[in-house]
């Protein structure tokens, strides 16, 4: 009576085992997800408004997103003393095969985000000061605006004055979803990226 | 002082005061009218049908009308009045009342109780789980187990020395045992090891222990018996055991906690019949945003609700038992533990008060967890003639996501199904009345997979992970020594399939396998001195997380085993996945030895347990730095092995200073070290002292019983935390770090603190109302365990009301 349960649930026992450890090898990995909020490459194009042949970029990259690799600037810009530059962005996770243009998203969400900057003060004489990171009532020059009004700063202008060497430039990408007012600060929300070039006025 | 049965202590002192006050003025007037009619009957084993001899019966408001059964189980009382409620109990049995009425012969049916019980301590200890006695097990009862029924089982088992928690805030608490923690500490529910995401800090098991029976904690190297995840202990939940022949019988109850505004109902009903018992149970909960005691903690409100049911039938010599769970928590984590910025960081870590407060609010916002755990298990035993086999199965279902405060905060950051299989079988025998064991065959599987649409490359990835395993435990008894051996051969193998984050495939099949062993010796050296040493090893796989971890995750960079290599300017690389054949990743393999001494005498009990566990390839998660994302520079930690040291010892000295009174002091002290780099652990819990007084009143005012205790506890500054670097030097490279640099943490160990609890329990009837008061002072503290203690402090004053009506 004892002997045949105990063989028969032994058996019951390892026929299962066999049945499942034999499904194990074609395990499915994760479908593919496409990383959005991740900026790996961003370039800032400065374009002479007198001459759009006039071209200046500072590029930065971070090979490998939230990899352990700093990120690393690959080109500052260089700028023409006394001269009015339109700034506008590329915004790029190159991680991703094709690249994925991350700059239609934020553009999706204008309303969401705002450009914040700051700057030597001897660099420009338009905006004068050193930009609204530290005072957020700094002036700067946004030419464009989200859906309410207020401004993005993806496309900027700013007037160099006399040559200057190794002047730091500072932009911040707020992501404030439901807290970007016209008050609204550098940290009010949380930050896309923070990337600062030293920039030379010739 | 002899061990012996809570119930019948309760039930009989109540009996008693009752007789010797202002009823006993009754009885005499009874007295005079008694005549020659009696009450007859027997009273017999619920389980075996047996007659049980020596089984006491007292009338509830009659102190002469009392009696006793005879070697036949029968007993004949004179009665005084025509019909009355006795309460029938006997040492070993669950004592109960019936309604007896003269010239009707009843049989009167008593539950064999399972376990014997340590009557008024609130944490009570007493030595069950076969094969293992030798090992320190302490269990916590019902009654302290309802008293707060939105406890998380963390808190619940902190009580323990020896045991505390670590925590991700409030609402997510994972048991620590003599320093170990996550799935080294096996949580086994209802017989089977629970089934999650058991990884990380921020994962705790989603377990609803208000409907719980008992817990009990095996404090030692209990691998043998469960297989790795018990390398340093484990945490049994017992439910409901459904008796037979309880009859109908119920529990409500409902509580409410001033901080977070938090309420509660739990309820369970269930009937024993003579063959076929059922139980069914529920609880819901709901809490806001608690507060600590200058602010509020924004976003760290919890729901929960949980549901069970089982059923049980008897045939013969067989014995089936089914059981359904489901528990379904939305957890809110503190809101200003997030940054997702180097400077936002530094700004959260260095606020002195969180940088994010709102109103109080029951809202839950991102971040959270959404879990669903779901289990269903069947049981098949019977009964042999010298033993008993049993065949158990269960399948567990859980479904977890998480929310992060990100761009697409609607989407689950991590949305995780896992699904466990578990087949147990075991034949417990008995060979002679001196040696006795159980053999067991285990098959466990495993399967996780990551639901597609959350935008970021899956934290760990899709795995399938089957284990089989046998063991041998056999106990001898020798005069007054008892002795425990027992062999275990674990065999598991992994396939694996991830993305890392430029979308690639990658897949690894591994294997491994190892041979556990324990020895146990348990001598009596006197009638109130035992000894109980053992000597276990254990081994425990390094889980998934700690091997492909790769990324950001709420506050976090983590970099899992197979992720990273140490680069050449002194940091790390993480540009491929590493085969684990080619990495240098070890199991880890433990060796513990625990002593435990207990000697009660008179009034008097001291119990100490001095234990030493050597643990090779440790795995630990350890900071490396800040590293450089688009936000800035981000907290980062490596997943890390080397060999480590865990020395420690838990006392309790308690003293029965009046016979309704108690006193007790308890403390627990762990030293560690990571021998192989010469330096501290990190995350390990500091010295804990604690006081409890306990006194008990009876028939107090309208009340039958009122229970009061004050526990003031001390909890040291951990001193043997690593050196810390500010997360601003980091940032701003006043301060380098290289992988083998000393270990460091962000933040320095908090102040030590002292902390003022208390408990008012009022019985009446079939009514107790149960207040509870923590952290009465209001004290500002923070937790060296809990990774909160990086933004905010703990909780302020807390007091849970709980009425509860039991039938």
């Amino acid at each position: 009576m004892k002997k045949p349960l105990f063989y028969s649930l032994a058996s019951i026992l390892f026929a299962s085992f066999l049945f499942v450890s034999c499904e194990k090898d074609d395990i499915d990995v994760p479908e593919e997800e496409n990383e959005v909020e991740e900026f790996t490459y961003i370039e800032f194009i400065f374009t002479n408004v007198n001459d759009p042949s006039d071209v200046s970029k500072g590029i930065w990259e971070d090979e490998d997103g939230f990899g352990p690799m700093e990120p690393v600037i690959l080109q500052h810009p260089e700028l023409s003393a006394n001269t009015t530059y339109r700034l506008t962005f590329v915004f790029e996770n190159r991680l991703l095969e094709p690249v994925y243009d991350v700059m239609e998203d934020i553009l999706d969400e204008a309303d969401e985000h705002q450009m914040f900057f700051a700057f030597d003060e001897d660099l420009f004489t338009s905006p004068v000061g050193n930009g609204n990171i530290d005072d957020r009532d700094g002036p700067i020059n946004y030419e464009d605006s989200d859906q309410n009004g207020l401004p993005v700063g993806l496309e900027t202008t700013w007037t160099t004055g006399d040559p200057i060497d190794d002047a730091k430039f500072r932009a911040i990408l707020g992501h404030q979803p439901g807290v970007k007012t016209a008050t609204s600060t550098w940290d009010s929300g949380d930050i896309d990226w923070d990337i600062t070039f030293s920039i030379d006025v010739t | 002082m002899k061990p012996s049965l809570r119930f019948n202590r309760f039930y009989g002192y109540m009996a008693l005061v009752k007789t010797t006050s202002i009823v006993l003025l009754s009885v005499w007037g009874q007295m005079l009218h008694a005549q020659t009619k009696s009450y007859t009957g027997t009273i017999v084993d619920a389980e075996t049908r047996k007659p049980i001899v020596g089984a006491l019966l007292l009338a509830e408001n009659a102190l002469f009308m009392s009696g006793m059964t005879s070697h036949e189980g029968s007993y004949t009382i004179e009665a005084q009045t025509n019909s009355a409620h006795f309460t029938v109990s006997k040492s070993g049995y669950t004592s109960r009342t019936v309604l007896l009425h003269v010239d009707s012969p009843a049989t009167v049916l008593l539950q064999p109780l399972q376990h014997q019980m340590d009557e008024v301590t609130v944490v009570y200890k007493k030595p069950l789980e076969k094969g293992i006695e030798s090992l320190p097990q302490i269990a916590i009862d019902k009654e302290r187990i309802s008293r707060n029924s939105s406890a998380g089982l963390g808190e619940m088992i902190a009580q323990v020395d020896g045991v505390s928690f670590i925590s991700t805030g409030t609402n997510i608490q994972l048991p620590v045992i003599h320093g170990l923690y996550g799935n080294r500490i096996l949580v086994l529910n209802n017989g089977f090891r629970h089934g999650f995401q058991n990884w990380g800090r921020d994962h705790a098991p989603e377990i609803d222990v208000s409907g719980a029976d008992r817990i009990v904690v095996i404090k030692g190297a209990a691998g043998v018996k469960y297989g790795p995840d018990a390398l340093g202990g484990a945490v049994i939940i017992e439910n409901n055991p459904m008796d037979f022949n309880t009859g109908f019988y119920g529990r409500a109850t409902t509580s409410y906690q001033t901080n977070g505004r938090g309420y509660g109902v739990n309820a369970i009903v269930g009937e024993g019949r003579e063959n076929f018992s059922y139980h069914i149970g529920a609880n819901v909960n709901q809490v806001g945003d608690r507060r600590a005691p200058n602010y509020n903690l924004t976003n760290t409100g919890a729901r929960e609700y949980a549901i069970q049911a089982g059923m049980r039938y008897r045939l013969n010599a067989w014995d089936v038992k089914a059981n359904y769970s489901v528990v379904n928590q939305n957890f809110g984590i503190l809101r200003a533990a997030i940054g997702n910025s180097g400077p936002a960081l530094i700004r959260n870590m260095e606020a002195e008060i969180p940088t994010f407060i709102r109103p109080f609010s029951y809202e839950i916002n991102e971040p959270n967890q959404l879990v669903n755990h779901q289990m269903a298990s069947a049981s098949l035993s019977r009964a042999l003639n010298r033993g008993r086999l049993s065949l158990r199965y269960a399948r567990q279902w859980n479904a977890r996501r998480e929310f992060d405060v990100r761009r697409n905060a609607d989407l689950p950051v991590l949305d995780l199904e896992l699904e466990t299989d578990d087949l147990q079988l075991e034949w417990e025998h008995k060979w002679s009345d001196r040696l006795s064991g159980s053999w067991g065959i285990q098959y466990v599987s495993q399967s996780n997979s990551n639901n597609p649409g959350t935008l970021v490359t899956p934290f760990i990835p899709n795995y399938t992970s089957s284990r089989i395993s046998a063991y041998v435990m056999e106990t001898l008894k020798v005069n007054n020594d008892r002795w425990e051996v027992g062999v275990r051969y674990d065999y598991e193998s992994n396939a694996v399939g991830g993305r890392d984050s430029r979308q690639a495939v990658f897949r690894d099949n591994f294997t491994f396998s190892n041979v556990t062993a324990a020895i146990g010796h348990i001598k009596s050296l006197n009638s109130h001195t035992t000894l109980r040493n053992n000597l276990g090893t254990g081994w425990r796989p390094p889980n998934m997380a700690e091997l492909y971890s790769f990324g950001q995750h709420e506050s976090q960079t983590t970099f899992g085993l197979l992720r990273y290599e140490a680069a050449d300017n002194g940091g790390i690389r993480a540009s491929r996945v590493i085969p684990l054949n080619e990495s240098e990743v070890l199991p880890e393999n433990s060796v513990k030895y625990t002593s435990e001494l207990d000697w009660q005498k008179n009034k008097q009990r001291i119990s100490i347990t001095g234990y030493a566990n050597y643990i090779r390839n440790f795995i630990f998660s350890r900071p490396i730095g800040v590293l450089g994302t688009a936000r800035g520079p981000m907290p980062t930690f490596i997943i890390d092995q080397s060999d480590a040291l865990f020395l420690g010892v838990d006392a309790t000295y308690s003293l029965m200073y009046h016979k309704n009174g108690k006193a007790l002091i308890g403390g627990s002290y762990i030293w560690t070290k990571n021998v192989q780099r010469d330096e501290t652990l990190i995350n390990q819990p500091p010295i804990h002292l604690h006081l409890q007084v306990n006194h008990t009143f009876y028939n107090f005012s309208v009340f039958d019983k009122v229970v009061v205790s004050l526990t003031p506890t001390y909890t040291f500054t951990q001193f043997q935390a690593p050196r810390y670097i500010s997360v601003r030097n980091l940032v701003e490279g006043t301060e380098t770090i290289d992988i083998d640099d000393p270990i460091f943490d962000f933040q320095a160990p908090p102040a030590g603190y002292a902390l003022l609890n208390a408990h008012v329990q009022l019985f009446k009837g079939n009514f107790s109302l149960s207040i509870e008061g923590r952290n009465l002072l209001n004290t500002s503290y923070r937790n060296y365990l809990n990774t909160m203690r990086y933004f905010a402090d703990e909780l302020g004053i807390n007091v849970v009301f709980s009425l509860t009506y039991t039938f």
